[in-house]
């Protein structure tokens, strides 16, 4: 019998020998230390590693921290949606089914507003087994041309396999029964054996002709996959956007004649989609240019908006993208809390691409004028400025450190342009005859890149002025590029 | 009269004598009123710009002017907007040329800005062609961009667009606060017409028409493949000047010949599969430096329904106008690589966190190996590249009258950190005619080389609105800022915006 160690570390260490199973003698590692003569480090186990023993405070801070916002996202995700009556009924009487919506590609809340279904009834048993096809029960299926027509089955479709009639309600009963036994489809409302729960089927929110596809031989089963078999029931049996989109964005003949405008489907409103429903908004699916509408789609719209911008005006007009870009207002979502404060910060970060949006030399430059920031600006607002970078030993002198100006223009130079013109730059780079401080480039401070000479060549062609600017027309210097 | 008024009066003038329109045409008049009042003390408190911001917005927008389309009929729209923002607390000597002491060039206190004013036809030539002219926005790989002239496109019976565009620079950015020509990149340009020839040699003049074309290839009508190639050329005209330190009154070196202002060439492509995931890239161009200055790509997994992966990278070497000397010191570039998730765990519920590493490319300097004369500062050199790294995380639930949404991150280096977190709540009653907005918000940063800007910040904001009819909203918002910098910084922000059919 062992004796129980005194801590943790001991009875981590006694397991991890007594695990240690028998074998072949191996080659024994020389460690550094033991190299080097000094006691060698004990091995650190996961546990030892953990900051938590040095710094135990802070380590209760980042769980807290942790616990707080995770309770807070659990808190989201139980949140309840307010639903109309109708439409939380429905939700109770097919839980399962509004479980796979969320997590199938089940069709949108906001096309197919959530139904009232209150019959019990299952396409596997009324499908193949009782020999019936689609169009025996949903008679106006193949000539319909409009969504919002009903092509479910009316009660007295039922009567005749069911042995009841629908159209006296009184007389209604089913073979060998005493009672009307309504409840074998029905849901009762409120436990009245008298009333029924009626069903609800709000129009659907986009233009769908039967016909046209019904003419075309394609058969329901295409579209409403896994319906006959009773695989897929209800709202999950309707088409989704991906099955529509193997016909309509096929390439070659196998697209046929169907369109490929979004509007084909969708309803317009203004010229473009209407995006806004009672129950829901339309977006993009990520299958579709992988433009799905994230949490954080409006930090990211940028880059799908420059990749395809005629997919965007689909559904959005001009104005909705001049409503937030013309600077009426400060997008918060972009530009929280103190940003008069903070955007300086944030610009030599660069953790927003400011110029994705701004013009430094335009929207910044007016304000630190203004504001006495910039170097070139007016007299008065010049004497109202004090110094904004480090001290001169340090923004000026040799060595270049961290915070050497050179050091933060290579850094970020559109963080400098925000409030210096080039005049403030060419007092020092400019060669003599420009004004610069002389002895070769100004100060000896090249601010020529790699691979200068490749690219000057090209731009003096184009457009010499920048060159000129600094070098005298007649600067040999210039000849290497001409 | 400047050229923004006589654009204004030109649109006008068009539209007065446009055809009648028909029956069928439908028409739309929008407009929005805002009112902001708020202080902006520079970082010194020796200065203050009292902001009294009114800035009103009149779009108008004509569909079907040639009848109810019909199914493949050719179809003519107009659409426009105009903008004033004026800033009732400004001085007017900030623009008033004579004033020595104060006037800065390029400040109004109330400029007028036509942002577009364009026909749009379509379907035309058999459903294959669509023209457009007129004052629009272009946007496309190379940016956001907007000029004078007409845009002509075709899809081809492949699936491709081609589509070309000529005429005059208007505006080479997004249209925040700037207007005209006057956003130029790199340098600090408008109209000198009222300067002396040595006061203000760095703002350049901006007097002339630049002339502009471009064109695109484009894939059209696929599900699994976007792919746009763009091409733009800009051409400056107005005299510059070289000498920026000049030896006496009005004896400047003038540029005075035709130049490129911009030429870029640059692709975006996504390429996505269902159940599988998504690739997308984009690159630019900058022919007139002859470097490729941006490229980036993104990897995104679709996981299962709920969750997409993304990996990804951006490379950016800013460029400039073609004026400008910083092109010359935008040598090193910076790249982020990002990791992040996209989660649905419901269709009400999303979530975003994503985390990465920027990399500044600091340390190489000079091209030392071209010109160790000129470059004869290599080897003092002794700071190394810079590395941030980022973090970043949003929730949105949303119910059918609103939204909670709870954004957060920060990024930190040696050179100091920023974190934050906002919380946003917005709540709309009785049908949508009333609406209310709470947001929380709490940050923190800190400048190693600035630390007397530190601060931890606290700021709500409250908000609510109605809606007096239909497609219009009346809203008024109250936004406090509490921290060491500002002590207590209050801004109110009033809000009319109407719509009308006519």
């Amino acid at each position: 019998m062992t004796s129980r160690p005194a801590s943790p570390r001991g009875a981590i260490r006694l397991i991890a020998a007594s695990n240690r199973q028998p074998g072949p003698p191996t080659r024994q590692r020389t460690s550094p230390e033991a190299a080097r003569g000094t006691r060698p480090r004990p091995a650190q186990t996961p546990f030892q590693r953990c900051r938590c023993r040095q710094q135990p405070d802070r380590c209760a801070k980042s769980l807290v921290v942790l616990l707080v916002t995770g309770a807070f996202i659990m808190a989201l995700g139980r949140v309840e949606p307010a639903q109309a009556d109708g439409a939380r009924s429905s939700r109770r009487a097919a839980t399962t089914t509004g479980q796979l919506a969320a997590r199938d590609s089940a069709p949108s809340r906001a096309v197919f507003p959530p139904e009232r279904q209150t019959v019990r009834f299952s396409h596997r048993r009324h499908g193949e087994p009782a020999g019936l096809a689609c169009t025996d029960c949903h008679r106006a299926a193949t000539t319909s041309r409009r969504a919002k027509d009903l092509l479910l089955p009316k009660g007295t479709a039922c009567d005749r396999c069911h042995h009841t009639d629908h159209r006296d309600p009184d007389a209604l009963a089913t073979a060998g029964a005493s009672e009307p036994q309504c409840t074998t489809c029905h849901t009762l409302a409120g436990g009245d054996p008298n009333r029924v729960l009626r069903q609800q089927y709000p129009h659907p929110n986009l233009q769908f002709d039967h016909s046209v596809h019904a003419n075309r031989n394609i058969g329901c089963g295409q579209c409403h996959v896994g319906a006959a078999t009773g695989r897929r029931e209800g709202r999950l049996a309707l088409p989704s956007m991906r099955r529509c989109a193997d016909c309509h964005f096929a390439i070659g003949a196998s697209r046929g004649d169907a369109p490929r405008r979004c509007s084909t489907c969708h309803l317009s409103e203004g010229g473009v989609l209407r995006k806004s429903f009672p129950t829901g908004k339309l977006s993009p699916p990520r299958w579709l240019g992988n433009a799905a509408h994230g949490a954080d789609f409006v930090r990211r719209h940028h880059d799908a908006a420059g990749r395809n911008s005629r997919f965007c005006a689909n559904c959005h007009q001009e104005r909705e993208c001049a409503s937030c870009h013309d600077g009426r207002t400060r997008n918060r979502n972009l530009h929280p809390n103190d940003w008069l404060n903070l955007h300086g910060r944030a610009s030599n970060q660069a953790s927003l691409r400011c110029t994705n949006c701004h013009r430094e030399q335009s929207f910044c430059l007016a304000c630190h004028q203004r504001l006495g920031l910039a170097r070139t600006t007016s007299g008065r607002a010049a004497a109202a400025r004090g110094r904004f970078h480090p001290p001169t030993s340090v923004w000026i002198d040799a060595p270049r450190t961290r915070g050497h100006h050179a050091w933060a223009a290579r850094r970020n130079l559109n963080s400098c342009v925000g409030c210096h013109v080039e005049r403030d730059c060419v007092g020092c780079h400019a060669t003599a005859p420009r004004g610069g401080a002389g002895d070769g480039i100004g100060h000896r401070a090249n601010p020529h890149g790699a691979g200068f000479s490749h690219r000057c060549r090209s731009a003096i062609r184009k457009n010499p002025r920048s060159c000129w600017v600094c070098h005298d027309r007649a600067d040999p210097e210039l000849a290497r590029c001409e | 009269m400047n050229r923004s008024n006589w654009y204004i009066a030109a649109t006008l003038l068009a539209l007065g004598h446009a055809p009648g329109p028909a029956a069928a045409t439908e028409a739309a008049v929008d407009a929005s009123s805002d009112v902001q009042l708020y202080a902006v003390p520079n970082p010194y408190g020796t200065r203050e710009m009292r902001q009294r911001r009114y800035t009103q917005t009149l779009g108008l927008t004509v569909r079907d002017i040639l009848g109810k389309r019909e199914s493949g009929g050719p179809w003519l729209a107009f659409s426009s907007r105009l903008r004033l923002d004026s800033d009732l607390g400004q001085s007017a000597s900030l623009s008033d040329p004579t004033n020595e002491e104060d006037y800065i060039p390029g400040v109004e206190a109330a400029p007028v800005d036509l942002q577009y004013a364009y026909f749009d036809a379509r379907q035309l030539g058999g459903n294959a062609l669509a023209v457009r002219f007129g004052r629009q926005y272009v946007v496309d790989p190379l940016g956001w961009w907007s000029f004078d002239g007409a845009r002509v496109s075709i899809a081809a019976p492949a699936p491709v667009e081609i589509a070309g565009y000529a005429g005059f620079e208007q505006r080479a950015v997004v249209p925040l606060l700037a207007t005209s020509r006057f956003t130029a990149d790199g340098v600090h340009r408008g109209s000198r017409r009222d300067l002396e020839a040595n006061r203000w040699p760095s703002y350049l003049d901006q007097r002339k028409l630049a002339p502009a074309v471009g064109f695109s290839v484009a894939s059209h009508g696929l599900d699994w493949l976007d792919a746009e190639l763009a091409y733009r050329r800009v051409e400056e005209r107005d005299a510059a000047y070289l000498t920026v330190f000049p030896e006496s009154p009005g004896s400047f070196e003038v540029i005075e010949q035709s130049r490129v202002a911009t030429e870029r060439l640059g692709g975006a492509i996504v390429v996505s599969r269902d159940q599988l995931g998504a690739i997308t890239g984009r690159v630019v161009y900058d022919c007139l430096l002859g470097i490729v200055n941006e490229h980036a790509a993104t990897l995104s997994w679709f996981v299962t329904e709920p969750i997409t992966l993304t990996a990804g990278y951006d490379y950016t070497l800013p460029t400039y106008d073609g004026d400008s000397i910083f092109n010359w010191f935008s040598t090193n570039p910076m790249t982020s690589v990002e990791l992040g998730a996209d989660l649905a765990p419901s269709r009400n519920l999303s979530l975003a966190p994503r985390a990465g590493a920027r990399a500044y490319r600091v340390s190489k300097g000079a091209s030392a190996e071209e010109d160790p004369e000129a470059g004869g500062t290599n080897g003092q050199d002794s700071a190394p590249n810079s590395t941030d790294a980022f973090a970043s995380f949003a929730v949105v639930r949303r119910w059918e009258r609103g939204k909670v949404s709870l954004d957060g991150g920060g990024d930190g280096s040696r050179e100091g950190h920023q974190i934050g977190i906002d919380l946003e709540i917005d709540h709309t009653f009785r049908e949508g005619d009333y609406d209310a907005l709470l947001l929380l918000s709490l940050h923190d940063w800190h400048d190693e080389w600035l630390p007397a800007r530190d601060a931890t910040s606290f700021t709500y904001v409250v908000g609510g609105g109605m809606r007096p009819a239909a497609h219009s909203r009346l809203g008024v918002e109250w936004e406090h800022t509490t921290n060491r910098l500002v002590g207590q910084r209050y801004r109110i922000l009033f809000t009319l915006e109407l719509e009308v059919a006519l």
